[in-house]
């Protein structure tokens, strides 16, 4: 932030009041593009096949082998809030919740040209470390990046410090609908006078 | 002129609903550019997209979006001007995205109508509930290699239009007249060529029935894949008996989905609602946007619409003095229409002869020979037109040109050729036919005397045998005269 006034950038705070349920949305919606996208990998045309005694069969062999855990918990999850009954309480009310949180970065953005957030809530961990995350945990490292696509707007991450275990900690700047060239602008400001890219 | 099915209880009315996929005339796809054309060698034509190879985007074929705002315009009906692509999503062999795109709470068309014909001569408005675009699936072909099934992408991803009627048929003969009519429509606007033999026209029948008179609204049963107009009155025929003699029995509908048995023409059920699909519709994240009808759009389709039957028929009335009937029924398939304009442009050819000819012998013909376009008939519309000419001028008789349409199919000559070759000539020779009418009176004394008696019936006895005796080639007006005179 310092850099940026420095470099002769006005500091202003903003609210953002619907960003709140911008981790909860990301996880309907995410899932639910992602159950219908994967679809296609059913061993039909492409990719693993794993035979079986019938085409259903062959289809949940060849998925429960193709997928990992993660993917598998989110066609889940997504297959889920798609289902009948479901939809109107889950997928619907996130698109909807979707709309309200573009407007909330829209509104701002009658204020202020960029948006400067952190990439993440922690410093960065090691991949052995991060085996230890249970889902949520691993969810909620993309509460400040997730909002910014749920807004469908231009966002770019810029390393500007090194942390205690000398990974690099990173800001996020927030840019208007095509906007990508303040964003450029900024993103080139605070490379150049961070200590972590001097070095 | 209702139908009605007795029960033990009580009678029944049928309640039909219909819904008709169209195969969209267009070069390419509804989202990719490969051709959309039907055959052809298996996965011939198939783009990325139709294959469901990941990371390929969908772009919507713009005359595809044009060719359902014709049919809806068509069908009297609402253009909502934005739509929207919705995922249906299920798994199937020859589905290789996994999902169809169609369209589902927001569709390109919504409530229109159209007028059919009932057997009484009146007019019944069915409505259209909506219309909406989809992408066609592929083909499973089963006995190409034994064992195994082999799919045919060359229509994943051609497009549907799936027009939905609202539930105001009645009965089989008026669920008949709805797909005539809807297949005529499409036809005149050549937005799909309608043969269902093809496939490329299919329809599902949603039938259940009720006690007469009353507004609720029964279990329904889903009949898959009727392929032609005569198995889906068939079908719904079985079906609502079926209905009545479950509901006589105390038994139980259950909605289902049934398949249609054109050999013993009866449904049997193909899957129940517990197996129905959960089709998890969304909207499609790929095509965010909602599908926008311009106002330009609109304008120029409606500007490019065709003469419609009913105009059709109105104008030939006028043009060519034949009956309200005879134009209607001309007007119906496009193809008649044109061939009979077609015969109506030759010089001294007659309306009233012309259309005769055609609804009653060639249209006989057909359906003897089970030919579906008039066009393939070796009596051209030329020959024909000439024919009646001839009838006009007095070279032959009626009878005779009646007689030229089967010789002319055999031997593909021109009448002119065959007139002349056969001596077909009307004989409008006074002396001729006297000479022929006393002989014939010499030989019959006592019809003659009967005749003369007061038995007036007898007059086309006589005719008959001057017709026989010169093989239908005299002149009917001078035999009337010299015979009238002769037996007075």
């Amino acid at each position: 932030m310092e850099i940026l006034k420095a470099n002769g950038a006005e500091i202003k705070e903003i609210s953002l009041p619907n960003i709140k349920y911008a981790l909860a949305t990301y996880y309907i919606i995410a899932p639910a593009e992602a159950s219908s996208n994967l679809a296609r990998y059913d061993g039909l045309r492409f990719g693993l096949r794993v035979d079986g005694a019938s085409l259903d069969e062959m289809y949940e062999n060849s998925r429960s082998a193709g997928f990992g855990a993660e993917v598998k918990r989110r066609i889940m999850i997504g297959t889920y809030v798609l289902s009948a009954g479901y939809y109107d309480a889950y997928y619907l009310k996130a698109l909807n919740v979707r709309k309200l949180i573009r407007q909330d970065y829209i509104n701002a953005f009658k204020e202020v040209d960029t948006i400067l957030t952190p990439v993440a809530p922690t410093t960065a961990f090691t991949i052995e470390e991060s085996k230890s995350f249970d889902p949520v945990t691993n969810y909620l490292q993309d509460v400040f990046t997730v909002p910014v696509n749920l807004a469908k707007l231009p966002a770019i991450s810029v390393p500007v410090k090194k942390a205690e275990n000398s990974l690099p900690i990173g800001m996020q700047l927030i840019g208007r609908d095509f906007d990508e060239e303040t964003l450029f602008k900024s993103a080139y400001v605070l490379e150049q006078n961070n200590s972590w890219s001097r070095k | 002129m209702s139908y009605i099915i007795k029960g033990r209880t009580c009678d029944y009315e049928v309640v039909i609903g219909l819904e008709v996929h169209c195969q969209v005339i267009s070069k390419a796809k509804l989202f990719s550019s490969a051709s959309a054309e039907s055959g052809g060698t298996p996965n011939d034509h198939v783009a990325f997209i139709d294959a469901g190879f990941p990371g390929m985007l969908p772009v919507v074929n713009k005359f595809c979006v044009e060719q359902a705002v014709k049919t809806g315009l068509g069908l009297n009906a609402k253009i909502n001007q934005k739509s929207v692509f919705a995922r249906k999503n299920y798994f199937y062999a020859d589905l290789p995205q996994g999902y169809q795109i169609s369209q589902y709470d927001k569709p390109i068309v919504g409530e229109g109508y159209l007028d059919i014909e009932l057997e009484d001569g009146s007019t019944k408005r069915v409505g259209i509930e909506r219309l909406h675009l989809e992408q066609d699936a592929g083909k499973s072909i089963h006995d190409m290699l034994p064992g195994k099934s082999c799919i045919d992408l060359n229509r994943s991803g051609v497009a549907l239009m799936e027009i939905v009627s609202k539930p105001d048929m009645s009965s089989p003969y008026e669920a008949g007249a709805y797909l005539t009519k809807l297949r005529s429509i499409v036809r005149y606007l050549e937005t799909c060529d309608g043969n269902m033999n093809e496939g490329s026209m299919r329809c599902d029948a949603n039938v259940s029935v009720r006690p007469v008179g009353s507004k609720e609204l029964r279990t329904r049963c889903e009949i898959k894949n009727v392929n032609s107009i005569r198995y889906l009155m068939q079908a719904i025929e079985y079906e609502a008996n079926r209905h009545v003699d479950a509901y006589d029995n105390g038994e139980e509908i259950y909605q289902e989905t049934r398949l249609f048995n054109a050999n013993k023409k009866e449904t049997r059920s193909m899957r129940g609602k517990e197996n129905a699909n959960d089709y998890r519709y969304f909207p499609d994240p790929d095509l965010a946007f909602p599908l926008v009808v311009s106002d330009e759009l609109l304008e120029k389709v409606n500007n490019s619409m065709p003469e419609m039957p009913e105009e059709k028929a109105l104008r030939f009335v006028q043009t060519y003095k034949i009956s309200d009937d005879e134009a209607k029924r001309l007007a119906a398939e496009k193809t008649v229409a044109n061939y009979f304009e077609e015969a109506m442009k030759e010089k001294g050819s007659d309306g009233k002869k012309t259309a005769n000819l055609i609804l009653v012998e060639l249209a006989a013909y057909m359906s003897e020979n089970q030919i579906e376009n008039i066009y393939e008939l070796k009596t051209t519309a030329s020959r024909l037109g000439r024919i009646t000419a001839l009838v006009e001028d007095g070279t032959i008789g009626l009878r005779i040109a009646k007689e030229l349409l089967p010789m002319i199919e055999e031997t593909d000559k021109e009448p002119e050729a065959i007139i002349e070759e056969k001596g077909l000539k009307q004989v409008s020779d006074t002396g001729e036919i006297e000479k022929i009418i006393d002989k014939i009176i010499a030989d019959n004394p006592k019809n003659v005397e009967e005749y003369k008696a007061g038995k007036e019936k007898l007059f086309g006895f006589f005719v008959g045998q001057v017709m026989k005796a010169t093989q239908g080639k005299a002149n009917p007006a001078v035999i009337n005269k010299l015979l009238k005179d002769k037996l007075s």
